[in-house]
């Protein structure tokens, strides 16, 4: 297919086949949303030259009367062959779309203004009015024959393209107005939308409901195209049920949603931009490409002026070299920072989201301040915004970074000529969420307590259900101030039955910890939004998975040494009675002499931490290297020591012992004790032998 | 037994999953500074975890895991054995009915300034070391005799420590050096040469350390990073003093503040007592303010002071003959 204004019927539908189905939107609705655009890039010919090859593709089979009987025939063929490849049906479809996307444009949703784009859309020459041909018996049963082969035939494998064939209202174009109301880039403004609802990858979305009445909240100051075109879907109304297609969409963004961008219509990854200064003092903005793991280590990239560029992962890295991809004009800079771009490439295009402010944090690895997707509580960032917002954002940060335990000064507001109109913010870190709400231009980067959604912010949780916190770690709720009322807490009993319990929190984020909760299931409402969580104490026996995977040094788990034998054990021996001392002699002569005292230190320190408490030892452990056999203790009646025998051993001796040393004076000297058995004053009595005095004596 | 403080909590939670990432750490413990007012960076609070031989953290894989519940028989305790590791809620109940025995009466202490914030130290005292070992076999925990010494025998000594080549660092960007004569840390300002010695930039989460030596750097760990500038200048920031016969007072272990230890240094003289060091309010003799580690055998100071470079003092203050 290299002449694509020629393509034929057949290749239509394989293009589109290709570019709408696959892996990555398994089970997952197909947003079908071909407007001109989508025919330009997915054809690689101009916008004008997509469209017109489409349609004259289309054409060629249903001819000028729209003859779609012919496409369910041919269909009809198609399945009795195998149905294999793309949908007979899908050129026809997209045309169908592409109308009603033209219709959109226009700013208009009624029937009548329909056909004639419809009409316009085959034939441009077409002046007629009304639904052509058999377009009106025709059209709903090539809707429910594409769900049926993607949904049934292949088993929502790659995606499933189906359309709401039961409308009361304009049943024959709400199909395609459907799939038209938005485009597929206007889903990235969701990833924006998200990080601004404190909604975390991977999280639980609120409801869909829930999703669209904020997202509907959140598009309705705004006046850029997209943000039209997302709160018009998000209206409710009775006549036009686009909402009810509206909330599945976003429901199926939030779910796959990862963080990171994704081309809407194929779901695939999407390559990110990062925007990177070198030094704060000489700050020169500089582009370079984020690799993650979605994307493979080697990419092509389309530079404006420089061309195509062949990119390589840094090894161990997340950037691909070269770094930075290269020198840009100041408007183009500018251009950028506020609009985005997007850089085609393969296997896939880049993209930076343009916005009124880019935070930056310092990266280790590209020794620059790169820009992140979030601000994170504890590290120092960069604000990189227009002028007109410097105040706003100087004005929220101050108070907050002061607040912070590195606070070093006032956040500092950096006017290099080379930022034109920009303006770099800080450093600053903010040590704890806001709870004050974010200006705007920073809103998508922190999130604080009262937001568009009911949500459970933070909190201690555990296993493998998203809303499961351990007692004490119970998370605070974020309140939707779209929603009216007071937030109401609720237990929700084994058998599914609910008691109020009273709130005692007020506020915009109400923290659960301090309501004391016992362990179970509860419900927060406020309005018709609702969280559940469930409150444990605890799940492991011992420790939880992965436990002892980190071992500093290789061998250290804890305070145990892995492969280390154990050095020594303590002897057991008499606790010393009052406040002396006591020895310990050993059968080896002087040298096997050492002093045991209880650790009345210790007892003074649990009286000082925990005002109270008493320790006290019959035995006690003796760290001797040699093995005790007597030991000299005070009597209990007079405070006089006494020899006390340990252990039946023999004296270790070549020869004699000198007499003057503690452990001879000690054994010579110290009568033993009262109670000792007839066979210690024998062993006394060998160990006073190979003592030299005794000898003597 | 429930720990109530943020440490205890933390650890509870840490306990129960196990292992993880860095960020999901941080979220937890950001969220625990919340709860309690408490204005603590997380990874001081993960810190103090590992300190007291709770939690391993592997900063550069940025990956930590809690250690298995281990009994530690430490010398000097009179058979106060010390519970670390791992505490998920039902170990906690299942080691409160271990040690609802006459021979064992268990305890626990809460830190003292300037950790508060750490978890309590739990302790069981035993009649006898056959008690310990029954302890440590109803509960499924490990059982380990005078930690300290394995531990700073683990511990790698200066010379161990390899350096990674760096790039050099911009000092526009928040960096500071380590003065080793007066053991603080300056601003550096001199658009001069740079001095050679350690340095740190407040740029990232941690700190980032680079040593600076004939002309070029390195990247370092901030407690090495420190040991080494001491050791050039002969500095001595750490001392040691013998306990009392009479048991009145433990031997201890003082270090100089703003000083860092090596992780292993650390645990070692933590679990000696099982608890986080004390502060000194005031200044000490030589005007300077230390944290004490008590019960610390002398052994261990030596085997610690060799291997940081530290010529070991008496407790007078003059040098011990090798």
């Amino acid at each position: 297919m290299d002449e694509a204004s020629s393509w034929n019927y057949e290749d239509w539908a394989e293009l589109i086949f290709s570019n709408f189905f696959n892996e990555e939107n398994a089970g997952e609705e197909i947003l079908f949303a071909v407007d001109d655009a989508v025919l330009a890039e997915i054809s690689g010919i101009s916008e004008e030259g997509g469209a017109t090859s489409l349609a004259r593709a289309v054409k060629s089979r249903i001819s000028g009367q729209w003859r779609l009987a012919s496409i369910s025939d041919t269909t009809r063929v198609w399945k009795r062959q195998g149905g294999n490849g793309a949908h007979p049906a899908l050129p026809a479809l997209a045309l169908t779309v592409l109308a009603a996307s033209r219709m959109v444009a226009d700013g208009t949703f009624a029937a009548t203004n329909y056909y004639v784009p419809l009409r316009r859309a085959l034939d441009p020459n077409d002046r007629d009015v009304g639904a052509p041909g058999d377009f009106r018996t025709a059209i709903l049963d090539l809707w429910e024959s594409v769900r049926e082969w993607s949904q049934v035939d292949l088993g929502g494998d790659l995606g499933i393209l189906k359309a709401e064939t039961n409308q009361p209202h304009f049943p024959f174009i709400a199909p395609a107005l459907q799939h038209a109301f938005l485009r597929s880039s206007d889903l990235h403004r969701l990833d924006a939308f998200f990080r601004i609802l404190g909604f975390e990858p991977g999280g639980e979305p609120p409801s869909a409901g829930e999703l669209r009445r904020a997202l509907g909240s959140w598009t309705s100051n705004k006046n850029e195209p997209w943000a039209r075109r997302l709160n018009n879907a998000c209206l409710e109304d009775e006549n036009n049920e686009l909402y009810k297609h509206c909330e599945r969409l976003l429901a199926r963004e939030a779910r796959r949603w990862d963080g990171m961008p994704r081309d809407s219509r194929t779901g695939r990854a999407v390559g990110r931009l990062g925007l990177a200064i070198k030094s704060r003092r000489h700050p020169e903005l500089q582009f370079y490409a984020k690799w993650d793991e979605r994307l493979g280590a080697e990419v092509e990239l389309e530079l404006p002026a420089l061309g195509s560029k062949s990119l390589q992962r840094e090894e161990d890295f997340e950037w691909f070299a070269p770094n930075p991809l290269g020198e840009f004009g100041p408007s183009l800079i500018d251009d950028w920072l506020s609009n985005g771009v997007e850089l085609g490439g393969d296997p896939t295009r880049f993209e930076l989201q343009g916005a009124a402010a880019h935070v930056l944090r310092y990266d280790d690895s590209m020794a620059r301040y790169v820009s992140v997707e979030s601000m994170t509580i504890g590290l120092p960032h960069l604000v990189l915004t227009r002028c007109v917002h410097v105040e706003q954002v100087e004005s929220f940060l101050s108070p907050l970074a002061e607040e912070g335990v590195l606070a070093r000064g006032p956040v500092q507001v950096s006017d290099d000529p080379s930022l034109a109109d920009w303006r770099l913010v800080g450093p600053f870190s903010i040590d704890s969420r806001p709870t004050s709400r974010p200006p705007e231009v920073l809103a998508q980067y922190l999130s604080s307590g009262i937001g568009l959604s009911l949500r459970l912010i933070g909190g201690l949780r555990v296993g493998l259900g998203l809303r499961t916190y351990l007692r004490g770690g119970e998370p605070s709720v974020g309140l939707n101030e779209l929603a009216e009322g007071v937030p109401q807490l609720y237990q929700v009993g084994l058998d599914g039955d609910e008691v109020e319990l009273p709130l005692e929190s007020e506020g915009e984020e109400v923290p659960l910890w301090e309501e004391h909760l016992e362990p179970g299931h509860y419900k927060i409402r406020q309005g018709l939004a609702t969280v559940a969580l469930e409150i444990i104490d605890g799940i492991v026996a011992e420790a939880g998975p992965g436990a002892g995977s980190v071992r500093l040094g290789g061998s250290i788990e804890g305070t145990f040494a892995h492969g280390r034998d154990v050095v020594v054990r303590p002897w057991m021996v008499k606790a010393p009675i009052g406040i002396r001392e006591s020895s310990l002699l050993g059968a080896g002569g002087p040298s096997e002499y050492a002093t045991v005292c209880l650790p009345k230190w210790f007892n003074h320190a649990l009286k000082l931490v925990e005002g109270g408490g008493n320790l006290d030892w019959k035995c006690i452990d003796a760290w001797t290297s040699f093995e005790p056999v007597w030991q000299v203790l005070e009597s209990r009646s007079g405070g006089q020591p006494e020899l006390h025998l340990l252990n039946d051993r023999r004296p270790n001796a070549q020869g004699s012992f000198a007499a003057d040393t503690d452990w001879s004076k000690a054994l010579s000297k110290t009568p033993l004790a009262e109670d000792a058995p007839e066979a210690a004053a024998l062993l006394l009595q060998a160990y006073r032998e190979v003592i030299e005095g005794n000898r003597d004596a | 037994m429930h720990d109530l403080s943020p440490g205890g909590e933390l650890l509870q939670w840490a306990s129960e999953m196990g292992s993880g990432r860095w960020g999901q750490f941080r979220a937890s413990a950001e969220h625990l500074a919340r709860k309690h007012g408490l204005i603590k960076r997380p990874w001081n609070l993960a810190r103090e975890l590992s300190s007291l031989g709770h939690l391993d953290i592997d900063w550069e894989a940025r990956r930590w895991s809690i250690a298995k519940p281990t009994l530690n028989v430490v010398p000097g305790l009179g058979l106060c054995v010390v519970l670390t590791g791992s505490r998920p809620y039902h170990f906690l109940q299942s080691f409160r009915d271990a040690v609802d025995d006459p021979s064992v009466f268990d305890f626990q202490m809460r830190q003292s300034e300037p950790h508060e914030s750490a978890p309590a130290a739990i302790f069981a005292k035993c009649a006898n070391l056959e008690v310990v070992e029954k302890v440590a076999s109803r509960t499924n925990a490990r059982f380990v005799v005078d930690p300290s010494t394995s531990l700073a025998a683990s511990m790698p000594s200066l010379g161990d420590q390899q350096l990674v080549l760096a790039a050099p660092p911009d000092l526009d960007l928040d960096t500071e050096w380590f003065n080793p004569y007066n053991v603080e840390w300056e601003e550096c300002e001199d658009r001069g040469d740079p001095k050679e010695g350690l340095y740190r930039q407040a740029l990232t989460e941690r700190r980032r350390h680079l040593w600076h030596e004939a002309d070029r750097w390195w990247k370092t760990d901030l407690a090495y990073g420190q040991f080494r500038a001491l050791q050039g200048e002969g500095q001595r920031v750490m001392k040691w003093q013998s306990a009392t016969t009479n048991g009145g007072q433990s031997s201890r272990l003082e270090v100089r503040r703003y000083v860092r230890l090596p992780d292993l240094a650390e645990r070692a003289l933590t679990i000696c007592d099982g608890r986080m060091p004390s502060r000194g309010h005031r200044p000490d003799g030589d005007g300077h303010v230390y944290e004490r580690y008590s019960n610390v055998p002398e052994g261990i100071y030596h085997e610690l002071a060799r291997r940081l470079g530290q010529l070991p003092t008496t407790e007078g203050g003059g040098e011990v003959n090798a």
